[in-house]
């Protein structure tokens, strides 16, 4: 029996606002070669000089993940002669990686497990190349743009696993703030090591390149275990190659090497310095560390939101840090999210907004929270004014005031347009008093056609049986 | 220990090289001789959790997080032989 293993290697651009070894912009919509200085582009006698916040950011994904954190480190280059890199070598961490020996937790079939993270290291990343007309046209902007790979040991065993965690690692980097994670604009970009093995020893391994959103990542994976499969079962021997997804043809394609292993001549980069990190800094980047999903989670469960909900609000982190924004009652909370999961959300994907985009304020969305748990205002009504405060802005008062909803509860005020209604239809109150339901439905339809569906039916419904029965 | 040819290639291949036979054979040499003087320095022991990197005793050298000192987009294409008016252009590399 072939068991697949498979390890995931993550870049993660930092959107900071410099490049990690240079005062060149990291932007990713500038124009070609806007963000460029001396640096980036290796001149004769330039010193690099690392960006401080590329270390914060560092050690805070390193709390986020698990990981040991280095206390001194240095930087190592590796050497390859390649138009995107004009300095002849990448500047990474090969020997003092700033984390180590971390985990991610994944929930498999109801399973939790734990995803073992090798290392996390700190890197420039190259400029983007593009291929057009049997010429190369370079881009320099993204030369030097702070990058953090993220390794997994081999501890990954089926497609879903290694889907379930890129998902994971997104979420969880998106929420600590550090990146975009977009991985079809390149801020995140996924290798897989996959190998097939009927023992305790890994077979040989393939890595896979190039993978282009999410849901490649399960069916490049997929595909490399078939293929696998298929000649180790026919007798064949898997070469060690670099592999690539192709998403034309759905499926990994053999893709030329550049250099391996000892050919890229890793030595320390006498250029920089040694870097120390004290327990103090560690600690306060420890306390001042966002509120992650899994801890989002448990509170959202405490607070009585159901899981589908729960779901549907941290895969929108807009809407989420909307929700974390609210001053209310648990019950009160409750129907804000559905309001924000159900017709906020709607109207955000028919628009293709997010929520900071729009124009809704935290303390009005609150005071129509409140009006609609206090049934001052219907459902139907509540969606109408939550359109509105999308597009305007407008306090939900003027709103309410501008659409001519009543807004009418109190119970006095409601019976006397009951009464007013009983009185003008006579004939089916004595219908109703004869046994007939359908009468019943009509008195209701009167009132609600009176007062423009402003009211709540089942405060009416009550008002009305106890007048009909006087 | 002398360089082999098909070392002196593999290396000059590394640094996109084109070298004659007789280059070929002068390197040959001249590599011996600079491993031969890293053997010496590889004899002396040190620790390794010390080694030096740096020139300088000073660590945590840092810059803040603001870009500053960019070139314009003219300034970075002005050395290149090949260019539009946007990229620097070379020709063809595929992975």
């Amino acid at each position: 029996m072939l068991t697949p293993t498979i390890g995931i290697e993550v870049h993660i651009e930092l959107k900071s606002k410099a490049k990690v070894f240079s005062t060149g912009r990291n932007d990713f919509q500038s124009l070609p070669n806007t963000n460029v200085n001396i640096l980036d582009l290796a001149y004769p006698g330039v010193l690099p000089k690392l960006n401080k916040e590329i270390i914060n950011m560092g050690i805070k994904t390193c709390l986020a993940l698990n990981c040991n954190i280095s206390k001194t480190m240095y930087f190592d280059r590796k050497n390859y002669f390649y138009p995107d890199l004009p300095k002849g070598y990448q500047i990474t961490q090969k020997n003092t990686p700033i984390g180590t020996n971390g985990y991610l937790e994944i929930e498999v079939d109801g399973k939790n497990k734990k995803v073992e993270i090798e290392e996390l290291h700190i890197e420039e990343d190259t400029c983007k190349s593009i291929h057009k007309d049997k010429k190369t046209y370079l881009n320099y902007n993204r030369a030097g743009v702070p990058l953090i790979e993220i390794v997994t040991k081999p501890c990954i065993h089926s497609s879903k696993e290694a889907k379930l965690y890129v998902e994971k690692l997104r979420e969880t980097l998106l929420y600590l703030g550090i990146s975009d994670v977009k991985i079809e604009e390149g801020s995140m970009r996924c290798d897989a090591n996959v190998s097939l093995s009927d023992n305790d020893t890994l077979g040989t391994k393939t890595e896979i390149k190039n993978i282009g959103s999410i849901s490649h990542v399960a069916i490049a994976i997929e595909k490399e275990i078939k293929r696998q499969e298929e000649i180790l079962n026919s007798g064949g021997k898997i070469v060690e190659e670099t592999r690539r997804f192709d998403d034309k043809k759905m499926d990994t394609v053999r893709m030329r090497i550049k250099e391996t292993g000892n050919d890229y001549r890793y030595f320390p980069e006498p250029d920089l310095p040694y870097v120390t990190v004290s327990e103090k800094e560690i600690l306060e980047i420890k306390n001042n560390l966002p509120i992650l999903p899994d801890e989002l989670r448990v509170k959202f469960q405490n607070i009585g939101l159901n899981e589908n909900n729960i779901k549907t609000i941290i895969a929108n982190i807009d809407i989420c840090h909307f929700f974390l924004k609210l001053k209310l009652d648990n019950n009160l909370l409750i129907t804000a999210c559905n309001l924000l999961t159900g017709d906020v959300l709607a109207y955000l994907n028919k628009n293709n907004l997010t929520l900071d985009k729009t124009k809704i304020e935290v303390s009005n969305f609150e005071k129509l929270v409140k009006l609609l748990v206090n049934k001052e205002i219907s459902n139907r009504q509540a969606k109408e004014i939550i359109t509105i405060m999308l597009d305007t802005g407008d306090d939900v008062k003027k709103i309410i005031k501008d659409k001519g909803f009543s807004n009418v509860t109190d119970d006095k005020v409601i019976k006397e347009i009951i009464n007013k209604i009983l009185n003008e239809n006579q004939e089916s109150v004595n219908d109703y008093k004869n046994g007939k339901d359908r009468a019943l439905k009509y008195l209701m339809g009167q009132i609600m056609k009176e007062t423009k569906g402003s009211l709540d039916p089942s405060l009416v419904q009550k008002l009305l049986l106890e007048s009909l029965s006087l | 220990m002398k360089f082999t040819k098909e070392e002196v290639e593999h290396v000059a291949n590394l640094a996109r090289l084109e070298l004659t036979d007789e280059e070929i054979k002068k390197y040959q040499l001249q590599l011996s001789d600079i491993l031969k003087e890293i053997d010496k320095i590889l004899k002396v022991d040190i620790k390794e959790d010390d080694i030096l990197i740096t020139t300088t005793k000073n660590s945590n050298v840092y810059i803040t997080d603001n870009y500053s000192e960019l070139l314009t987009k003219e300034e970075v294409l002005k050395n290149a032989n090949n260019k539009d008016l946007d990229y620097i252009i070379v020709p063809e590399v595929i992975e």
